[in-house]
């Protein structure tokens, strides 16, 4: 007598449509973070003597000082320069390996770890962005994201099942839903539900402008209406992540929009990484219905003939065992928790359970703009004294000094520098402030050598909503003479 | 051609420096939190502005959280255990020794030279075949694919196991080279690379030479462990190079003679003491605290049983302390004794002349300074909506 199948029950259907990822997302999502770190390191690497070692802004001294007490950094235990090369040499061919997919998940693990240690060096230059990055990878060491389009996967039997749930697939699209939402719920102040002007006032920001962001201005309204969406689609746009019905039609709805969302961020604002790790981040929970389509199929079919041909060879999918499933739940708590705690304290973790989230990288805050952006924007100016009383600006490549507002944010070298000299003028940044202006003394006086005096000054800026010029605010951050640069 | 080393031998030696190590690891972890955290008298940032080294490469730098040099410390110890026990020996020795060489650079102020040579010793371990005998891993030791690469990772681990003492040597033999005592060392020195049995002779020899020279630092254990090493207890039938022997015993006989010519005035030149030998400070001195601006009113309280009278660590730490005084490391010193002695509120704060003299000698360190009692840990933590990390 043969049993009939049993019909499974709604949630076996939904669960692993809402809390699952499709195995070719995954691949891509490997693929693009490998990418990503390379350029990272790239970017990083162009001011590594200035930001990681003792001739920069953060010597091993000042960090000591510095640091939270609960993190770890390989990269803090020596300030020389090769050190630091060497660790950025194996940080890259840990992301080359993930690239390729080889040893996918030793790679992944490898990454996260440098990238953690990296970001704990120098915590004064980063963004959401990283934080993000760190925390997907976290979830990719138990993921199976080197099964598809890998070296590990070549000659490789494929499986008709494209799907996978588990702890580490949930955990992650929590993360990304955590990011949204959180960045929605911040939002409170009017410039977002009155005005509608935080658009407007974020991309009046002198710190974060980009070439780009002069000719959105042109367009208030469109800007409030932008407001409004970005506001109403960080609040909802999540929960589609997960509906109980057309998940997948709901989910790649909510999953466009946020692409879309990020490329606006990567073309009108220069925020680092943050756009792109988005990017990545949310294009991973594309789900089986795209890849059905006639183009993705085209682009499967491509991919299948980069990394050979599947073969016969039969190798199981990775899935967590159940411990680590479990373990993988709690962390799911954990960061539930910390992002609760970090919105109202009264729920957050006790301070000594705070340690394993500093420690492993799961400290997160991901109010984005908010309750709203600042109503003033800031730059800065290096002003070098020469010896016969002239003055130029070592910020902007040594031309003569001038006050007024850049057009751009691009007069940084890049944008982790913006972010170092915004910390670096808050309170808590106030150790590097010497170390920095000993490293421009150390660069610049080869090539100007009658420089007298250099005083780091930020300019601060009310953003008017009517375009208005305010004079801005002159602020000395700091200000070392020669002498005392000679002594030191 | 038959083996130099004795796997016997080479076993005691192994059981015996794995106690070594297992005995200082606990003597670091009985003074960890003083000696090797960031709450103790040398913390990461102090050290980093040091001369004496920055410390670069330290593992301990990676984190200033205690829990991390505890873990380190704890980490050292299990390897230890394994050495020691012979589990994994050739897995065991490379991160042995870097974590031996981490604690060392944590705080060059307690690192004698066999805290050093200790690292090269493990690194000896790596290169000879230290796990053949009384192991509880009985798997054979890693064979190099040539038999001229096994005779030049064995000939590296020989130099390494005696690079100290070689080193030591020469430095007598250029300063002091009418010193027998110099020349005995360097018999007994060459004598250890006899093939035979009659190595042994060369063994009593270096023991002898080892605790006449180094005799009460610890490098005395460290020098008979390495004498150990090279016992011979089978005869491998090629003994031929035994006639080697003539060297230690001619030197023996050489140094005999003088000390002989010597008490009966036959020559003047005085038997040599022992040169070079390290000076430790052995003198049972402490620190005193009191209230500035005046001293000699001040209440006098002896800090040093307050911190850790038992330790043996803190006592050098303290001695170099006194011995090369470095203005920053004061600061720290009294910070510690005040977070762990002195009633005081987180914040409150404390005039203090920090005092370090030693009985017998006049004069001492003095430092006047306030002190502020450290605050929470805890309460350095950020606030959540507020992260630094961000």
């Amino acid at each position: 007598m043969s049993r009939e199948p049993k019909e499974d029950s709604w949630l076996q259907r939904w669960l692993p449509q809402a809390a699952g990822l499709d195995l070719r997302s995954l691949a891509c999502a490997r693929m693009a973070f490998g990418v990503i770190i390379l350029l990272d390191l790239a970017v990083r690497s162009s001011s590594l003597r200035a930001h990681y070692t003792d001739l920069g802004i953060m010597p091993v001294e000042v960090y000591h000082q510095l640091g939270v007490p609960f993190t770890l950094s390989l990269h803090a235990m020596s300030g020389e320069v090769w050190f630091q090369t060497v660790l950025f040499l194996i940080n890259a061919l840990a992301a080359c390996a993930l690239l390729v997919g080889w040893r996918s998940r030793t790679a992944t693990l490898v990454c996260w770890i440098f990238l953690i240690s990296l970001h704990n060096r120098n915590f004064l230059l980063l963004n959401g962005g990283d934080t993000w990055m760190r925390n997907m990878l976290f979830w990719g060491i138990f993921l199976p994201w080197g099964d598809r389009w890998s070296y590990d996967a070549r000659q490789v039997a494929r499986s008709e099942n494209n799907q996978i749930l588990s702890s580490a697939t949930a955990g992650y699209c929590l993360q990304i839903f955590w990011v949204y939402i959180m960045a929605g719920v911040f939002k409170t102040g009017a410039a977002w539900w009155q005005e509608g002007s935080a658009t407007q006032l974020t991309l009046q920001l002198a710190e974060w402008t980009g070439e780009l962001s002069f000719y959105g201005l042109y367009y208030p309204t469109l800007l409030k209406y932008l407001t409004f969406s970005v506001l109403v689609f960080e609040l909802i746009g999540p929960f589609l992540f997960f509906a109980p019905f057309a998940t997948q039609q709901l989910r790649l709805f909510s999953v466009l929009g946020f692409l879309s969302f990020h490329l606006g961020l990567a073309l009108f604002i220069e925020i680092g990484i943050f756009p792109y790790v988005g990017m990545i981040a949310v294009s991973t929970l594309i789900p089986a219905l795209f890849w059905n389509l006639a183009l993705p199929r085209k682009l499967e079919k491509f991919l299948d003939k980069v990394w050979s041909k599947p073969g016969s060879k039969q190798r199981r999918i990775y899935r967590p065992k159940k411990t680590t499933n479990w373990l993988l739940a709690i962390v799911i708590f954990y960061v539930a928790l910390w992002n609760a705690g970090s919105w109202k304290q009264a729920y957050a973790p006790a301070a000594r359970a705070q340690v394993p989230g500093y420690l492993l990288g799961f400290d997160q805050y991901w109010g984005l703009f908010a309750p709203e952006p600042p109503r003033y924007h800031n730059w800065f100016v290096a002003v070098a004294t020469l010896a016969d009383g002239r003055k130029i600006d070592l910020i902007r490549d040594g031309k003569p000094l001038v006050w007024d507002k850049p057009s751009s944010s691009v007069i940084y070298k890049t944008q982790r520098w913006k972010r170092m000299l915004v910390s670096m003028s808050n309170d808590f940044g106030k150790p590097t402030r010497k170390p920095f202006l000993r490293f421009l003394y150390r660069k610049w006086l080869p090539l100007r050598p009658d420089i007298q005096e250099i005083e780091l000054i930020r300019m601060v800026q009310e953003s008017r909503l009517d375009f208005e010029e305010v004079p801005p605010q002159r602020a000395l951050v700091e200000r070392m003479t020669r002498e005392e640069f000679l002594g030191s | 051609m038959k083996s130099f080393w004795d796997p016997k031998a080479l076993g005691c030696f192994r059981v015996g420096l794995g106690l070594y190590l297992i005995g200082y690891t606990i003597l670091c972890l009985n003074s960890g939190t003083a000696l090797f955290t960031d709450q103790g008298v040398l913390p990461i940032y102090v050290l980093a502005g040091l001369n004496t080294g920055k410390g670069y490469g330290s593992l301990y730098l990676a984190s200033r959280w205690w829990a991390w040099a505890y873990f380190l410390l704890f980490g050292q110890l299990l390897l230890s255990l394994c050495f020691a026990i012979g589990f994994r020996v050739r897995l065991v020795t490379i991160p042995l020794a870097y974590l031996l060489w981490s604690t060392n650079t944590r705080n060059p102020l307690i690192v004698g030279l066999a805290e050093e040579w200790v690292v090269l010793l493990v690194l000896a371990a790596f290169l000879l075949p230290v796990g053949q005998a009384f192991a509880v891993e009985d798997s054979p030791w890693w064979r190099p694919a040539s038999k001229s690469l096994q005779g030049a990772t064995r000939l590296v681990g020989l130099s390494l196991l005696l690079s100290l003492p070689a080193a030591w040597l020469t430095e007598q033999l250029f300063t002091h080279p009418e010193s027998s005592w110099s020349w005995l060392g360097v018999a007994a020195l060459a004598g250890l690379l006899i093939r035979g049995r009659a190595r042994n002779l060369a063994v009593v020899l270096f023991a002898a030479w080892t605790v006449a020279t180094w005799s009460p630092d610890p490098l005395l254990l460290i020098g008979l462990l390495v004498g150990v090493a090279f016992i011979r207890l089978k005869s491998d039938g090629d003994d031929s190079a035994d006639n080697l022997i003539w060297i230690p015993l001619l030197m023996t006989v050489l140094l005999q003679l003088q000390w002989v010519s010597y008490r009966t005035d036959l020559t003047k030149t005085p038997f040599p003491q022992k040169i070079l030998r390290q000076k430790i400070l052995t003198s049972d001195f402490y620190l005193e605290v009191g209230f500035s601006p005046k001293l000699e009113r001040a209440r006098s309280v002896k800090l040093f049983p307050r911190l850790d009278d038992r330790s043996l660590l803190m006592r050098r730490y303290l001695n170099r302390l006194y011995a090369d005084p470095d203005p920053g490391l004061f600061s720290p010193l009294m910070t510690f004794y005040v977070d762990r002695s002195e009633n005081l509120k987180i914040g409150e704060s404390k005039t203090y002349t920090i005092f370090l003299h030693a009985p017998g000698n006049r004069g001492g360190q003095f430092r006047t300074q306030t002190v502020t009692k450290n605050s929470d840990i805890w309460e350095r933590m950020p606030a959540l909506d507020r992260s630094p990390l961000q």
